[in-house]
């Protein structure tokens, strides 16, 4: 069997690199009938906050070339509901959990994490990602906690003075250089970084003259954005020595072979479930079989690309 | 559940741009109407949502229009070319089997309303049926539906076949002959829809819709195909739905 063992995070041990990405795989529970989510490296949960959010009205999802929009609108049970109702299901199920939160503010995002610390069960291996590149909560005030590397400092700071799990700080590719963001994240105490988000866009219906999400604009991802976030995973790995974990387009083995070359300690898919909700699980099983062929172990394959 | 990749054994052209598509595929096999399968090509990204026609141990088929470039890329697939097929996913329609039933049927939603025809005339409880669509040539399943031994009361928008005028306002004349039919169950466009809610609640006539949205996953995971509900807030289409108590969902007044 191939050593795929890895590290998500500063103290968070996992047997293979595939995670769930938030927002892609609801509360887990939702592709359980799909796949078997004990056999993954990881779950990144749909985006929590302090109080429950109805979404946006629809149409909140938008076919693009390569890959889709979406403005769902941190549709999400609010903390309270998902430690009642959605955590014990997902702690059970022993694998790496990373709890995704956000917040508008640095308070409300730790009062999401301190009331998440408060579960008893919550389980050895639960930690926190930090949402602060989420595109879709008002586009009329563009402006999140990724864009600017104080703001980012800032929530991860106040998040790691409220809990020792471990946390990871999910950055936007909508700035100059994430290298910037990502080392800010990790001298504010971070354990790990995610890269990246989606990417802003908008698709126009010429017929109507209207945007097709009611919301107006919304997250790209799928295989379009993969390239970008290769090269972000790649500029961010070089940046900090906690584990990056990539993500954005990845859909098969090669893909994440090719974050993972670039730094990646770990890689989540997202958009790549829709299509099909099996494809993290072949994913991992792609990468073994890489593994094995290629002789060596995963870890060292992490950041092995050869430039020049 | 795993996704298949499956045969097309049939694509067959029943209306102006309307293909009925069989699939090699025992997916579908004790499926309820108003559920659906996600169909995949490789000229699409996304997978798209079709309700399930008929299905037995072996074939299962889908009737739709071929309107942009997915469900053209779709609707080309000769037979012997393959599909991917995820399903049967959703919540379709509730029914015990009993007679008394209306079935409202628009345009390309008219074939969830086939799949419970079938079901109820195979119980011996044959609904009465309405096809509405918006010329002769688009009105769907005619001859399918005779076979099954319903009765069936069409409706065009250009009165070239049938009525001249919508579904819904067959529905309101049928329901106000005051005959034993008073459960009502619909799909197709959302004006229509929103207007056989209206009938049946004004009437007292119990009715249940399955709706569209634009989807991704088809599972509940990705959020996105959100119906406003009468209680505040959204429900999904592919998890709760597409079948809802029509009370349950916020219509537009």
């Amino acid at each position: 069997m191939a050593d795929l063992t890895t590290t998500i995070a500063r103290g968070l041990a996992a047997q293979n690199p595939v995670l769930l990405a938030s927002g892609t795989c609801g509360y887990g529970r939702e592709l359980a009938p799909f796949l078997p989510l004990r056999e993954l490296g990881g779950i990144v949960t749909k985006t929590i906050t302090l109080r429950p959010r109805a979404g946006n009205p629809p149409p909140r999802i938008a076919e693009t070339p390569s890959g889709m929009l979406n403005a769902i609108g941190l549709q999400n049970v609010g903390v309270d509901a998902f430690c009642r109702d959605k955590l014990p299901y997902l702690t059970e199920l022993g694998v790496p959990l990373l709890v995704s939160v956000m917040g508008h503010t640095v308070e409300e995002l730790c009062a999401v994490v301190r009331r998440v610390c408060r579960e008893r069960d919550l389980g050895a291996r639960t930690g926190f990602e930090l949402n602060l590149s989420c595109p879709n909560v008002s586009y009329a005030d563009a402006r999140m906690f990724a864009h600017d590397p104080e703001l980012v400092a800032a929530a991860v700071a106040a998040v790691r003075a409220v809990t020792d799990r471990p946390v990871a700080a999910k950055l936007s590719p909508e700035v100059p250089d994430i290298a910037v963001h990502a080392a800010a994240a990790e001298r504010a105490g971070a354990d790990a970084v995610t890269v990246m988000n989606t990417i802003t866009g908008m698709v126009i219906d010429v017929r109507t003259r209207r945007p097709v999400l009611a919301a107006g604009a919304g997250g790209l991802s799928g295989p379009a954005i993969l390239p970008i976030a290769v090269r972000q995973v790649f500029r961010a790995a070089r940046a900090v020595a906690v584990p990056v974990i990539g993500v954005g387009g990845v859909r098969t083995a090669e893909d994440a072979l090719q974050m993972i070359l670039a730094g990646a300690s770990a890689v989540q898919v997202g958009t790549a479930s829709f299509v099909d909700p099996a494809a993290a699980i072949a994913v991992r099983d792609g990468i073994a079989g890489h593994v094995r062929a290629a002789g060596g172990s995963l870890r060292g394959l992490i950041g092995a690309v050869r430039m020049g | 559940m795993t996704r298949q990749l499956c045969r097309v054994a049939a694509n067959r052209v029943v209306a102006p741009e309307h293909h009925v598509l069989t699939l090699a595929c025992g997916l579908g096999e004790g499926f309820q109407p108003g559920q659906f399968v996600q169909l995949g090509v490789e000229a699409a990204y996304l997978p798209r949502p079709f309700s399930i026609l008929w299905a037995d141990r072996r074939r299962l088929a889908v009737l739709s229009r071929a309107v942009g470039a997915g469900t053209r890329a779709l609707f080309a697939r000769a037979p012997g070319q393959r599909v991917w097929v995820l399903g049967p996913l959703g919540c379709g329609f509730r029914h015990d089997g009993a007679a008394g039933s209306i079935l409202v049927g628009g345009g390309v939603g008219v074939p969830p309303i086939y799949a419970l025809a079938a079901r109820l005339a195979a119980a011996g409880a044959a609904p009465r049926v309405i096809v509405g669509a918006r010329t002769a040539d688009q009105v769907l399943l005619r001859g399918e539906f005779a076979a099954l031994g319903v009765s069936v009361g069409v409706m065009t928008d250009d009165g070239s076949a049938g009525g001249r005028g919508t579904a819904a306002d067959l529905l309101a004349e049928w329901l106000d002959e005051g005959g034993a039919e008073r459960r009502v169950y619909a799909c197709g466009p959302a004006p229509m829809l929103a207007a056989v809610a209206a009938i049946c609640r004004l009437r007292g006539a119990p009715c249940q819709v399955a709706v569209e949205e634009h989807m991704a996953c088809g599972f509940g995971a990705c959020q996105g195909c959100a119906v406003a509900t009468a209680a505040g807030g959204y429900a999904l289409v592919c998890r709760d739905g597409p079948a809802f108590d029509a009370e349950r969902l916020a219509w537009p007044t």
